[in-house]
């Protein structure tokens, strides 16, 4: 998956917020940095001039060069030393003549020449001047002013990470300001998905979300008007074909009840008419009833449904003696209930040898799932019943077991017995309209299970 | 002596298949394409039973069941188009006793037809479905079994037959609560898969003809999820 908007945008803000803190930040160092160095090299080379007068001075007082040096006061870590008709004198400290740059000993000029350089990782500032008869070099360190640059580089890096983290932060809630509307629009769309399409967004006066509000609104529009005339058609289909076929539903019946005065030829034909338009008519209802439950236009009703009395009906009309165990009320559509119950069970008849047993059992689903994860999540406490029926057939293969709930499907072994495949999808709609299930699963005795499962509802 | 069915129905194939199958049961049949024709036919010729399909040009059905029932407590069956849709639950409130599904099965259809039929019919001649009870009576509330009539406090209640019955099994069994699905099996001949629904629309019209305030009832009571029961505390 992609990174997400809020990440994409909090990055880029951080970006944009280094950028500027960096075009801020350079060049206030660099120029910080450049004026500490001239100044400090200014004062040097001062107090280098200052100090080898003295120490001219000294010698032609009849000094010798080493007590003249010595007498140069040591300020801090700065140190002096001449080379007078080749001999060096020092007034001490780390730096050498050896580790003193040559170049700047060899070619000081009378007023002055400046040097940086390191010894030992330390940084120094050395100021020769040229004698009569040799160089004075003083060394000044630097160690004080490396020391402050590093402070304010260490401010300026600091304030830029700051600005960074403070850039990733604004693009973080401003982006997450921009999706709310945005997430509002998901909320409503999804209610649309369930099928609400009632819902729409109030005008809204910000002139940025207005066309978005706008287009949304039209959409569901066209949406609501286009399955209102979907289900307009779907209604008047079902209502337009059921006065024909009542017509030829009842008139095949009243052939096939006077077959005995027929001759055996017509007889035979007007089995066969009224057994065909039968099988017509089963499969127009069976059709018709999906296209009403899938159009969303059903009316659910809540009254208590006692599923154990249910079961036993609908398994005394198909003169089954399969034995129920459990039992369960449930507030749900007790007609939707029996018409799941009676396709369940009319497959199995039709398709497995009928039914071997059904299981009646209520259960809580979406309890705290671990008790000693006190941030381990809780889902809503539901109770659910569950009708388990088991047939004699063979078993379904995994495979084929999600299909049969599609109309029209039906097993391989199927295609000798009567029927459309209409069964278990209505079934299954059904279950989903009133907020259950359907599930193929092995039963324990060797051929299928057909686990439904009922939300019991509001207790009773 | 002939019985009459009368069949309210805009489609002459229906008609015709109607017609065939309620004469070969044995009955006398008359037909209206319209409701207007309907209603008139029925005050001249006073039918035992009356078919009526709810989607009829001019008048509606509904409109048609709701004329018919402020003079005449005939038994009426509605012909619909959905059993889900909001129709049937109209129809029943406007007086209807039962209701079939296009397409129906005549067989079932004659079902119907009979069981409003034998309930057209007075008591005296039917089976004693009461025992040796000549009356019935639960607080102010007063049935004449051989007569035939409902009276409370002296006053007489006109009930369709259909309503009479559902009243007398429910005095009947006084204190007992009887279920939806015996109610059905009991008055309207059903097995085991009639529309409780039917049984709740008469039970509301009767409350409107026996409560002296049907939103509260204190006689026909409810119990929630299982049926009705009748009771003069």
């Amino acid at each position: 998956m992609k990174t997400g908007l809020r990440t994409r945008v909090a990055v880029g803000f951080a970006l944009i917020s280094i950028a500027v803190a960096a075009v801020v930040s350079i060049p206030t160092f660099l120029i910080t940095q450049f004026y500490l160095l001239n100044q400090r090299e200014r004062v040097a080379v001062t107090r280098a001039v200052l100090n080898v007068g003295d120490f001219v001075k000294g010698m032609e007082s009849g000094k010798t060069p080493l007590q003249a040096i010595e007498r140069i006061p040591i300020v801090g870590v700065s140190r002096a030393f001449a080379l007078v008709d080749g001999v060096w004198v020092t007034n001490g400290g780390p730096v050498t003549p050896e580790n003193t740059p040559p170049a700047l000993v060899q070619q000081a000029p009378s007023k002055g020449a400046t040097q940086r350089f390191a010894v030992d990782g330390e940084l120094y500032l050395g100021v020769a001047v040229g004698l009569r008869n040799g160089s004075y070099v003083e060394v000044f360190a630097l160690s004080e002013l490396t020391n402050s640059l590093a402070t304010i580089r260490a401010v300026l890096a600091g304030t830029t990470v700051a600005a960074a983290i403070a850039g990733a932060l604004l693009g973080f809630l401003a982006a997450g300001r921009l999706l709310t509307p945005l997430q509002r629009i998901a909320t409503k769309a999804r209610r649309i998905g369930g099928g609400d399409l009632h819902v729409r967004f109030a005008p809204t006066s910000d002139r940025d979300l207005e066309p978005i509000v706008t287009a949304f609104n039209e959409m569901i529009d066209a949406v609501q008007a286009q399955v209102q005339r979907e289900r307009r058609f779907s209604a008047n289909v079902s209502h337009e074909l059921r006065s024909p076929l009542t017509a030829v539903v009842g008139t095949s019946e009243l052939l096939a009840a006077h077959t005995a005065s027929l001759p055996e030829r017509e007889a035979a034909l007007v089995r066969v008419l009224d057994e065909q338009v039968g099988r017509l008519s089963r499969m127009l209802l069976d059709l018709l009833e999906i296209a009403k439950i899938t159009g969303g236009q059903e009316v659910v009703v809540q009254e208590p449904v006692d599923l154990r009395a249910l079961c036993e009906q609908v398994l005394t009309e198909r003169g089954s003696g399969a034995a129920i165990s459990g039992e369960a009320v449930v507030m749900s559509d007790g007609r939707r209930i029996e018409r799941i119950l009676r396709n369940v069970i009319d497959n199995a008849c039709v398709h497995a040898d009928g039914v071997s047993a059904i299981g009646i059992d209520v259960r809580d689903v979406g309890e705290v799932r671990d008790v000693t994860d006190p941030y381990a999540g809780t889902v809503p406490h539901r109770r659910i019943a569950v009708v388990s029926i088991d047939d004699n057939g063979p078993g379904i293969p995994e495979a084929m077991r999600e299909r049969l709930f599609e109309p029209f499907m039906r097993g391989d072994a199927a295609s000798a017995t009567p029927g459309a495949g209409l069964g278990l999808a209505i079934a299954g709609e059904q279950a989903t309209v009133i907020g259950g299930r359907i599930e193929i699963l092995d039963a324990p005795t060797g051929g299928s299970r057909f686990r439904i499962t009922l939300p019991v509802g509001r207790e009773v | 002596m002939t019985r009459t069915v009368m069949v309210v129905e805009d489609d002459a194939a229906i008609r015709l298949v109607l017609r065939t199958s309620l004469q070969d049961e044995g009955y006398r049949v008359l037909e209206a394409p319209t409701a207007e024709r309907g209603l008139l036919l029925a005050r001249d010729h006073d039918p035992d039973v009356l078919l009526i399909d709810l989607r009829l040009p001019g008048i509606q059905g509904i409109e048609l069941v709701r004329t018919l029932r402020r003079t005449s407590q005939v038994p009426i069956i509605i012909v619909t188009a959905q059993a889900d849709s909001t129709e049937v639950v109209l129809g029943l409130e406007a007086g209807a006793d039962d209701y079939v599904t296009k397409p129906f099965v005549a067989k079932e259809l004659m079902a119907r037809v009979g069981t409003q039929m034998r309930r057209a019919t007075p008591l005296s001649s039917d089976e004693n479905a009461f025992g040796d009870h000549r009356q019935l009576s639960c607080g102010s509330i007063h049935i004449d079994l051989a007569s035939s009539l409902v009276t409370r406090d002296d006053e007489y209640v006109p009930v369709s037959r259909i309503e009479f019955f559902v009243l007398a099994e429910l005095v009947a069994a006084k204190g007992r609560v009887l279920s939806r699905d015996y109610l059905l099996r009991k008055v309207w001949g059903y097995g085991d898969s009639g529309d409780g629904r039917v049984v709740d629309n008469l039970i509301y019209r009767l409350r409107n003809k026996v409560e002296s305030d049907p939103a509260n009832p204190t006689h026909l009571l409810t119990v929630r999820g299982f049926g009705y029961r009748m009771t003069d505390e």
